[in-house]
């Protein structure tokens, strides 16, 4: 390219000139055979890249396309289904161990409280009259029911 | 309105017959410019399915601000580009580019070929590519191409009379001008 012009014979080959920059080179062009090698060469390379178009049949094609979209629909439906199931049986079996582990630890904690309390009393309460009551008690049997009279009494200290 | 948008509002009122009709007035441009960047019609249709289903997934969201067809072609480049990089045809740097290997076994007749033409634009960096099958194919405005594109109308301007360049070059067997 040896015309200052000649850059811009790309814009104009594409129509995308100015008005008055177009009309100078309409006449510029057939005066400037380097402007004019430059427009020929253009017009030939989109001649031969047009004839890359490629025919297709557009029914085939839909079909084509419609049957992925179908399949993905599918597969997006049946995923939706398991996990909705999930989250359904999630919500249902998520309350159960949770409800467990709270009635477990109310009942560790309240015999854990009953039982310090018992013995504490046993180990600080020593007083005469129960362990006379225990020394003369003739049998085991006797020994629990005092035991379970005393335990009675403080239980219901503990709640008061 | 426009037929475009008539078919968008079709669609998203639930009936699939509106894409279908878009789908049927572009794919043959949708397949051309596809098949501009990888050369073969095989790969052009699976990039232009591909194109279709991310439209069909996004259509819903489409606002009309832009032209439909400028956000169809960009989204048939970004797919081809995909393609491309997946395929390991790596896009070429200007610097990468072999012109004396094009047409040395090649006489005139073959040039003026269709396989000839493809592969000289096959040597062509994407991004030049791009908005030369866009001006070429689609016969896009600068305007329009910038829009896909998402670039301004002198990169466009430049990019197409880069890429002319080098298309001449290599169909002529010249060595380009270095810049």
């Amino acid at each position: 390219m040896n015309c200052a012009h000649s850059r811009r014979i790309s814009r104009y080959a594409d129509n995308e000139l100015p008005q008055k920059e177009k009309e100078f080179l309409d006449k510029h062009i057939f005066t400037c055979p380097p402007c004019l090698h430059e427009l020929k060469a253009i017009t030939s390379i989109k001649e031969r890249i047009l004839k890359n178009k490629v025919d297709t049949n557009a029914g085939f094609f839909w079909q084509t396309l419609k049957k992925r979209i179908d399949t993905e629909a599918r597969a997006v439906s049946t995923k939706e289904m398991f996990s909705l199931d999930f989250g359904s049986w999630a919500k249902r079996l998520i309350p159960v161990p949770i409800f467990a582990s709270l009635l477990v630890l109310a009942f560790l904690t309240i015999n854990s409280r009953n039982s310090n309390l018992i013995d504490a009393y046993l180990f600080t309460n020593q007083d005469s009259s129960v362990l006379e009551l225990m020394d003369n008690a003739g049998s085991q049997s006797e020994i629990n029911i005092l035991l379970y009279n005393q335990t009675s009494f403080l239980r219901s200290q503990s709640i008061c | 309105m426009d037929e475009d948008l008539e078919l968008i509002n079709k669609f998203k009122s639930g009936h699939l017959e509106g894409f279908e009709m878009l789908v049927k007035k572009y794919h043959t441009r949708v397949i051309t410019i596809a098949n501009s960047f990888v050369g073969n019609t095989s790969d052009a249709e699976d990039i232009a399915q591909e194109t279709f289903l991310k439209i069909y997934h996004t259509l819903e969201s489409f606002k009309a601000q832009a032209k439909f067809s400028s956000w169809l072609y960009r989204i048939t480049v970004n797919t081809a580009y995909d393609h491309l990089r997946k395929n390991k045809h790596k896009p070429l740097s200007l610097d990468e580019i072999d012109y004396s290997a094009i047409s040395d076994n090649k006489n005139r007749e073959d040039l003026v070929a269709k396989e000839a033409m493809q592969e000289a634009l096959n040597k062509i960096p994407f991004d030049f590519r791009s908005a030369l099958t866009l001006k070429e194919i689609e016969g896009l405005s600068y305007q329009e191409i910038a829009e896909a594109l998402k670039i301004t109308i002198g990169t466009v301007e430049s990019r197409i009379f880069r890429a002319r360049q080098i298309l001449k070059k290599l169909l002529t067997h010249k060595e380009p001008d270095k810049r």
